[in-house]
């Protein structure tokens, strides 16, 4: 038996590319389902099996999402709340996680643990007394009241934390000896270094915005602030079974996501080192 | 928090979850004085100077914001000083809220529109609703007072439905005919006899669920005996016609006479392949099957009454359906009532919420028009809005109580028991009425 | 010999200063927000718990009742039962599958690595209607794809959603749903572990299944302690998918704590008492997240 020494590692590149495809195919399916639904009248919708080309391809449902539903508007809604929700949910929570691990400072095991106890206690537990405070806070129908709670997060910190972590001391305290504040080392050393994370926290923070149903429902009254996820739930119904419509809504605002998360892929290549900042 | 944007398993086909509603007009309304909320006569006071009034109303679908937003150009005209604004709030999260704003003293809106399955629950500790029955007191000659047991409790009123919401057998008449089943049938027994023309074909003339307990509470209530409780709010669920019910439904899905309801949106697929030839549900039910079988079961549906359970009996019972209420944080109730007059007992307004939401009326008289009796081509031309007119006041009463949530909970423990044989029918519901009268008295 | 200038030494002190304070600056947003928002509700939400009060009218103190009657609650010893299930799936299931994708796709060999990392994402950003539409077909016992695929195997077909199954059902959505937001949080951290590490350990003639254990899963304990902590709490408040897959049941037992107290708070209005559930379930997640600080070394530990 003769094999050429290069053959194991190509099977196993095979046997690997094998097994991610068919994960692929798993974490896919749904979406791609959703998609065709789209394109689909209702009376397609509900097969099975399952089909993924429309006999009949309708863009019905895309019209009247923007025709009945006044999707842009609220599509624009939801992207303004989504885009300010991440950029400050990011600073925030970077910030603090930077602190709790780069520095060491009285009470600090204390409060972080108040900080993980506080995702401990179950949203529904807290629903009615947050609900009156929104009310005496004066929140309704704001902007302001949707985002607000909402800017910094135990979850964010949290991860912003632990990735921050291994952030090397050395290169802190060297930006410190070149003068720079502690709010420059953290900006200039200890956020670029994380930015793999941070990329990770981005997209997350914007789906997170982006999905919100319960708080906006607490806190707009006015339909035309409204948030996509609202509108969307909206249309099933009684006698309102437009799925098709919803299959629709749910793939374009699944764009804005996709988008970000292409573009914050260049954060994950390989090959950041130590040595190379140093350089 | 999690967004719960849909909560059931059969989300797809059962009333419980998003409602429904229709309402007829009444040329009465005009010429009788309403009786008001606050108690005066209305009649008495000479006209004075409208002070402006904003009413809001919290509705959980675009298939009521619709209807509204269509009636208000013409409210405004008859009754100038008043601004009413609806907010959708979808799905469960709209029933949360209000939970939330009673038990905050303030939040809530005018006018609610609860989902009858949703409703038990404000009946508990103080009543956070205004008590309707004296306001629905002068149309119970011509609504079609059953549909307001979802919203009633010892006899009080807090709510009246939209829509009349009748359940009928929707069947394929032309497997019935293969199979030699000539519709309607009388009763039940003879159906179950009839459906054995099924036997070793691919379809079956029906199906039940196994696991949801909605089929049952549509065949318990067709009985009239008052479903879980009596009317003094006793739970009454281990009597004989109860225990009947579910022997029947158990014996039927385990000699295979009726076939098992797939669920949830394979439930369609299975009526779409002709693989359940029959199902039975109501009004809102059977735009569902037509919009989701779609052309291939163009002329190929029908409907029928259903089979009575004994000869004479109620050949309906309704399923489903979305009350109007009004809290008590309203600071102008009289005009909530007119407004609810307004958009419930106008004939013309409630065929504009036909027309946005395909919900019959819950008043007879307005279902003479000839706009709901037109011969429906899909359902091979039959005329199904005469079979609702014609069975709609046969829809028997029910009886509803603060733990009525916690009651049909209990009764899908006890269906699944008892389907899957774990239990027998009596045992499962024998069970089910000492948990449930343990529960109410623990409170 | 030398002088300091009056205006050295106010900078010296400024920068000892602001040092000294950084820290409290940082993660002074989150405490304040922490207050205005939280505190008081996490408050109310214990004097609740303490209480039997229908949502409406007159609350009744009776302080230790609602928590002792858990003990005896069968419902909810079932759903604690179910939610275990489902955190020990999620922990020792979702997890590592999750940082062995991310391994993987991190690896060298892997071409269109950017087509994978975002085709695990999708899941995030597919509807919750779909998801479920899409499940409850794939599900179905007579005609859907799983029991397709066991026939054509030559197996017997499963009851997906029966008593038995169903928890394995619910189990198999969520690794759908969160397998590959797990694998990017692993993927975040494999990126942060300098290259020249490995490289050294390359040049020492280390195996693959040494430098494993050697050097990335010490490297990557911090990402992994969040991982495992997010997970427990995220597995402990699971709502969404059994209630869409199964109404938390056939029989309740697809049900989860959180569904539970869900439905006790605002189906059947026992405020009280969902908020001792509430409150029991904070302890629990909290007396776990202490194991696993314990376990994955203090936490400021590098």
């Amino acid at each position: 038996m003769r094999t050429s020494p290069k053959l194991w590692p190509r099977i196993e590149a095979v046997a690997v590319h094998l097994f991610l495809v068919g994960g692929l195919l798993y974490m896919s399916i749904p979406f791609l389902w959703m998609v065709g639904a789209s394109l689909k009248k209702q009376s397609e919708i509900f097969r099975n099996p399952p089909t993924f080309i429309p006999d009949d391809l309708v863009f019905g449902n895309y019209i009247s999402l923007f025709v009945e539903y006044d999707f842009l508007r609220h599509f624009l809604n939801s992207t303004f709340l989504a885009v300010v929700h991440t950029l400050l949910y990011l600073f925030f929570c970077s910030l603090a996680g930077y602190a709790f691990a780069k520095y060491e400072f009285r009470l600090k095991n204390l409060l972080f643990l108040l900080l993980l106890g506080s995702m401990m206690v179950p949203g529904y537990t807290l629903f009615v007394p947050l609900f009156v405070l929104a009310i005496r806070l004066k929140l309704v129908d704001s902007y302001i009241g949707v985002l607000l709670p909402g800017i910094v997060g135990a979850f964010g910190i949290f991860f912003m934390k632990q990735n921050m972590e291994s952030v090397p001391d050395e290169l802190l305290d060297a930006s410190r000896i070149d003068g720079t504040t502690e709010f420059g080392a953290f900006w200039r050393v200890a956020r670029p270094l994380a930015a793999p994370a941070m990329a990770v926290l981005a997209v997350l923070a914007f789906l997170t915005s982006w999905n919100d149903f319960v708080w906006p429902l607490v806190i707009l009254r006015t339909r035309e602030l409204q948030t996509l996820p609202v509108i969307l739930a909206g249309m099933l119904g009684m006698y309102r079974m437009e799925y098709g419509v919803v299959m629709a809504g749910s793939f374009l605002s699944a764009l804005p996501v996709l988008i970000l998360f292409s573009s914050m892929q260049r954060n994950f290549v390989q090959g950041l080192t130590v040595g190379a900042l140093r350089g | 928090m999690k967004p719960a944007t849909l909560s059931r398993r059969d989300f797809l086909q059962r009333a419980s979850f998003l409602a429904l509603g229709a309402s007829a007009a009444s040329a009465l309304a005009a010429c009788q004085p309403a009786a008001t909320v606050s108690g005066d006569a209305a009649a008495g006071d000479a006209a004075p100077m409208p002070e402006p009034v904003e009413l809001s109303i919290w509705t959980f679908g675009s298939f009521f914001t619709d209807f509204y937003e269509a009636i208000f150009p013409a409210y405004k005209e008859i009754a100038p000083d008043v601004t009413v604004e609806v907010q959708e709030i979808p799905g469960g999260q709209m029933f949360d809220n209000l939970v939330a704003s009673f038990a905050a003293g303030t939040g809530a809106p005018d006018i609610a529109d609860i989902e009858q399955g949703a409703m038990s629950r404000f009946f508990k500790g103080e009543i956070g609703l205004i008590d309707l029955t004296d306001l629905v007191a002068p149309y119970i000659d011509d609504y079609v007072m059953a549909r307001t047991d979802p919203y009633a409790y010892l006899g009080r009123i807090f709510g009246i439905d939209h829509c009349l919401c009748p359940v009928v057998l929707y069947y394929r008449h032309d497997l019935y005919a293969e199979a030699g089943i000539e519709m309607p049938v009388a009763t039940w027994q003879e159906f179950v006899e009839a459906a054995q023309g099924f036997e070793g074909s691919e379809a079956a003339a029906m199906s039940l669920s196994e696991r949801s307990w909605g089929d049952y509470w549509m065949l318990l209530t067709q009985r009239g005996t008052g479903g879980i409780f009596n009317a003094d709010g006793e739970v009454i669920i281990d009597q004989p016609e109860a225990i009947d019910t579910l022997s029947f439904y158990v014996d039927q899905l385990t000699s295979g006479t009726f076939a098992v309801t797939p669920d949830g949106p394979a439930g369609y697929a299975a009526l779409a392949e002709g693989k359940i030839a029959g199902r039975i549900g109501a009004d809102w039910f059977g735009g569902f099957i037509k919009l989701n079988v779609g052309d291939p079961g163009h002329g190929l549906w029908m409907a029928a009454p259903l089979p009575a359970w004994e000869e004479g009996g109620a050949r309906t019972t309704a399923h489903g359906g979305t009350g109007y209420t009004i809290t008590k944080q309203s600071e102008a109730p009289d005009a909530a009532w007119a407004f609810i007059e307004f958009a419930l007992f106008d004939k013309d307004n409630k065929y504009i919420e036909y027309g946005v939401n395909n919900l019959i009326p819950p008043i007879l008289s307005m279902l003479d028009d000839e706009r709901y009796l037109a011969p429906d081509p899909w359902y091979s031309d039959q005329s199904i809005g005469a079979l609702y007119r014609d069975l709609g006041g046969e829809i028997p009463r029910h009886n509803r109580h603060p733990f009525f949530s916690e009651a049909v909970n209990l009764l899908g423990t006890a269906l699944t028991q008892a389907v899957d044989g774990d239990l027998s029918p009596s045992q499962a519901l024998e069970e089910m009425a000492q948990d449930l009268r343990e529960t109410i008295d623990k409170g | 010999m030398y002088t300091i200038t009056q205006r050295q030494l106010r900078e010296r002190l400024w920068y000892r200063y602001q040092r000294r304070l950084a820290p409290y600056l940082f993660i002074s947003p989150f405490f304040i927000l922490f207050v205005v928002f939280a505190l008081g509700p996490l408050v109310a939400a214990l004097y609740f718990s303490m209480i039997k009060w229908p949502g409406t009218g007159p609350m009744t103190f009776i302080g230790a009742a609602n928590y002792l009657e858990l003990f005896e609650d069968e419902i909810f010893l079932k759903s604690l039962g179910n939610t275990t299930y489902y955190a020990i799936g999620a922990v020792f299931v979702i997890l590592p599958v999750a940082l062995f994708l991310a391994l993987l796709i991190n690896a060298a060999v892997v071409r269109v690595k950017s087509v994978f990392r975002t085709a695990f994402i999708l899941p995030l950003l597919t509807s919750t209607v779909a998801a479920t539409i899409m499940f409850l077909l794939m599900f179905e016992h007579q005609y859907g794809l799983f029991n397709v695929a066991l026939e054509a195997a030559g197996l017997d077909t499963l009851k997906w959603l029966d008593e038995e199954l169903v928890k394995l059902s619910v189990l198999l959505v969520a690794a759908w749903r969160y397998t590959g937001l797990n694998m990017l949080y692993f993927l975040a951290g494999l990126q942060s572990i300098p290259t020249d590490v490995y490289e050294a350990a390359a040049v020492d003639g280390a195996g693959r299944w040494t430098t494993f254990w050697q050097i990335t899963l010490p490297l990557l304990r911090p990402v992994s302690l969040f991982v495992v902590v997010v997970t427990i709490i995220g597995s402990f408040q699971f709502f969404a998918e059994p209630l869409l897959l199964a109404g938390g049941g056939p029989n309740n037992a697809s049900l989860t704590i959180a569904n539970y107290l869900y439905r006790v708070g605002f189906t059947f209005l026992r405020m009280g008492y969902a908020s001792a559930v509430g409150y029991v379930l904070a302890v629990i997640i909290f007396i776990l997240t202490l194991v696993q600080l314990k376990i994955f070394g203090a936490s400021g530990r590098n």
